[in-house]
This record gives structure tokens, C-alpha cells and sequence, in this order.
């Protein structure tokens, strides 16, 4: 089945604007003390996001590494974008393992949850940057 | 077939010059056990083992012809067996009970293992990536490093029996060929997925297979599917090889993984189709072709 990467493309940074407005609903739920709605609504964006990963960045991600020529810029800018996203879903798993007892959190768990956010924030602006660069200013 | 007696044993051992088979029945799962070298898969029953000249070949292996399920995410193993022999002149019949009774977990440290079921999906999602993208390989290994340096590792515990698996084995006097044949009616409940598991240790680490495929070492893969009709592992050091066919009902995958202190395998798998219960095969040992 032939794809259109454009619009994979462009369907998936819909997706991470979908994602990131949840996010920051997920904040202003936890702000407001509704914590179960807050772990629920971040709980559905990490595992689509997860989806999204796996299904178009990565593919995306180790086409660019391996067949194409990026320049380095493009190349690093990818790179942070891409550690930025992992380091979210680590902390996401890091912050449920602890809320279990599973591991021994060091200091206080909303620090970890704040990281995580600012994190996301920072790699969805990436994100769009790299998006405007290959599919719009191209 | 002129047979003595079927005799219950705890360890049955066949002998053909160099080249013997072992079988030691676990009455017991033991998680605590030391055996196996210090792999988690020491603690697994482990099925029929070659040794050559008294040198057991599984390393972190789980042996030829050994049942597992998956349930979602959950993978369980046996963790102990009964041990019926029956022998011949012909040959040997080994017939064996792997009651499915070890759950893998995994934890961190001292700490009472991960009861976060997202935790094993999201686990389980790191290990079809893995499969799926070889080119991540090396980027998913080093994550796993990375959280092994913080204490976590895998676990089995000890679980209410999600059932019995009945394996015979078949062999001649010259151990040449073992015959298989497994039965998972007794499993307990549906929606599982059925896997024999057929490995020995990594110092396997040449493939060939039927359609003209040679791999070596990593190349060889974690977990891909094989298409030809017959493929083998050899041992380059041992000059051995034992080889599988394709068998009805089922898919077969190969896969080779080492790592130092955790993993030491190579072998082919038979995953079940669904609706299918029962599997028979044909495992091949010699000299390299």
C-alpha cells in the first residue's frame, strides 16, 4: 500500500496539536486538584503519542539517518526533537513506577511532572519547526 | 516396539559416543535456583539439552521442545515437570508434563516486582520495535542497558498453574533425529498464544537455512520469521548443527541474542496458529552440511 508522506505528515503533526492541547488540559486539571482526570487524560496522550512514535517518527527518523543527506543542523535539530520525546515517555514511566512503589522516588513527583511537561512543550515546538522546514518552507 | 517398563525419573540422560542428551525434571518451580549459569532462564524447566562430551550446549538456552504462552503481554513459562522414560532397542521415548507455572515480571533492586500492567505493554511495544526495525536495535539495547544500570531486571515468579503441556520426545540410538510432539490441551483458558521454543546456547551463531540464507552473529536477528522449508543453527567451535523443519500449524521465527551476563541464546521458535493445539516436528543433529 502506497502512502502519501505529506499527508502521514501532515495527519501526524495534527495529531501532536491534538496531543499537546490535551496536555496542557492534563495541567490545568492537576492545577485545579482533579488528579484522576489529570493521570487519565495524560494516560490516553502518552500511549498516542506512543502510536505516533512508532508508527511515523521513528520510520521517519531512521529514513533521514540512513538514506537521505540532511544537513547537520537539520540532523541535530532532529536528533534533541526526537530525545526530547523519549525523555517524556521515560519520566511518564518513571512517575508511574514510583506513584506504584515499584521504584524509590528522589524528591517530590510533580518536579519530575513539571520536567515532563516543559519537555513535551519544547519538543512539540520543535516539531513544528522541522515540519515547516521539510514540508512548507521547501 | 520392544519397550521396558516406563520409569519415572527426575534426570534421563541418552548417550551416543560423544553426543548425549540430558533431561532434568524440576519437581518443583525454584526461582531462587543458581542453576544455569546465572541466567534468569536457569530457572526454567528447561527441555531435552545436547551435550557434547558431557558439556551441556543450552548456556541461557531454554533446550529443545519447551511449551510458553503469552497472554497480552504476559509470558509464562514451566517452571517444573514430571519425567516418564520408556526405552527400546530401537531407541527412547521421553515423555514429559511442563506445568506452566513461572509468570515473567521484572523490578527494580529489592523492590516487590512491577504490578503496573502498562508497564508490560509498554515493555512489550520496546520488544516489537525491536523486532520490527532493526536499524533501532542498537538504540533499544542501550535503553535496556541503561535501566539494567539502575537496578532493574526480570523475573519469574512462581504463579497457580495456567496448565499442562504433554511433549513427547522420540529418538534413535544415534540421537541423530528427536521427534516432538506436543500436546497444549491442557491449557487453561483461551486467547493464548502457543510458542515451542527450540534453543541452545549463542556460541550457535551461524544460520542456513534451505533457500541459500547465511547469517552470522547479529545478523541473524531477535525474532524474524524464516520462509524456507529447513533451517540450522551451527556451532563453529563444537562443529555441531541442529536443524528444524517448517511444521504444519504453526510459524517459525529465528533468533540469536548475546549479551554479556544476561543473554546466551540461539534457536527457532514455533508459534501456533490460532485454533491450532497440538504441534509435531523433527529436530535434526550432526555435523554441519
Amino acid at each position: 500500500m502506497l502512502v502519501d508522506v505529506r499527508l502521514l505528515a501532515t495527519g501526524n503533526m495534527l495529531v501532536q496539536v491534538a496531543l499537546m492541547a490535551a496536555v496542557i488540559v492534563a495541567a490545568v486539571l492537576a492545577k485545579r486538584k482533579y488528579l484522576d482526570r489529570h493521570c487519565l487524560v495524560v494516560r490516553v496522550a502518552v500511549v498516542l503519542q506512543l502510536i505516533a512514535i512508532a508508527l511515523v517518527m521513528l520510520p521517519s527518523l531512521l529514513g533521514y539517518l540512513t538514506k537521505e543527506s540532511p544537513g547537520p543542523f537539520f540532523l541535530a535539530e532532529t536528533l534533541v526533537h526526537h530525545t526530547l520525546g523519549l525523555a517524556v515517555i521515560a519520566l511518564w514511566v518513571y512517575i508511574n513506577l514510583a506513584m506504584r512503589g515499584a521504584v524509590k522516588a528522589s524528591g517530590r513527583l510533580v518536579g519530575y511532572m513539571r520536567a515532563a511537561f516543559i519537555m513535551w512543550l519544547l519538543s512539540f515546538l520543535i516539531g513544528v519547526h522541522l515540519y515547516l522546514v521539510i514540508w512548507v518552507w521547501s | 516396539m520392544n519397550a521396558r517398563a516406563e520409569t519415572i525419573k527426575a534426570v534421563a540422560r541418552a548417550e551416543a559416543g560423544a553426543l548425549s542428551l540430558v533431561f532434568r525434571a524440576n519437581p518443583v518451580p525454584n526461582p531462587s535456583s543458581t542453576l544455569g549459569g546465572g541466567y534468569l532462564t536457569g530457572v526454567v524447566q528447561k527441555g531435552v539439552v545436547p551435550a557434547l562430551d558431557g558439556r551441556e550446549l543450552d548456556e541461557e538456552g531454554v533446550g529443545f521442545g519447551v511449551p510458553l504462552i503469552k497472554r497480552g503481554p504476559k509470558t509464562i513459562l514451566p517452571g517444573s515437570a514430571s519425567l516418564s522414560v520408556l526405552k527400546s532397542g530401537q531407541g527412547e521415548i521421553w515423555t514429559v508434563e511442563y506445568d506452566l507455572n513461572l509468570l515473567l515480571r521484572a523490578g527494580f533492586g529489592d523492590r516487590r516486582s512491577i504490578d503496573w500492567p502498562g508497564f508490560y505493554w509498554f515493555q512489550e511495544g520496546f520488544s516489537w520495535l525491536h523486532r520490527r526495525y532493526p536499524r533501532a536495535r542498537g538504540a533499544v539495547t542501550r535503553g535496556s542497558g541503561l535501566l539494567r544500570a539502575f537496578g532493574y531486571q526480570p523475573r519469574l515468579e512462581v504463579i497457580p498453574g495456567a496448565g499442562v503441556v504433554r511433549a513427547v520426545y522420540t529418538f534413535p540410538g544415534s540421537l541423530e533425529t528427536i521427534h516432538v510432539d506436543m500436546s497444549f490441551r491442557g491449557v487453561k483458558g483461551e486467547g493464548a498464544q502457543l510458542v515451542v521454543a527450540s534453543e541452545l546456547g549463542a556460541r550457535f551463531s551461524r544460520y542456513r537455512d534451505s533457500s541459500g540464507l547465511h547469517l552470522e552473529g547479529s545478523a541473524i536477528g531477535t525474532w524474524d520469521k524464516v520462509r524456507a522449508d529447513e533451517a540450522s543453527f551451527i556451532s563453529p567451535a563444537d562443529g555441531l548443527a541442529f536443524t528444524l523443519g517448517q511444521a504444519g500449524g504453526a510459524e517459525m521465527y529465528r533468533g540469536r541474542e548475546l549479551s554479556a551476563g544476561s543473554l546466551a541464546w540461539a534457536g527457532l521458535a514455533y508459534v501456533l496458529d490460532a485454533g491450532a493445539d497440538s504441534l509435531s516436528c523433527n529436530i535434526r543433529l550432526g555435523i554441519p552440511r
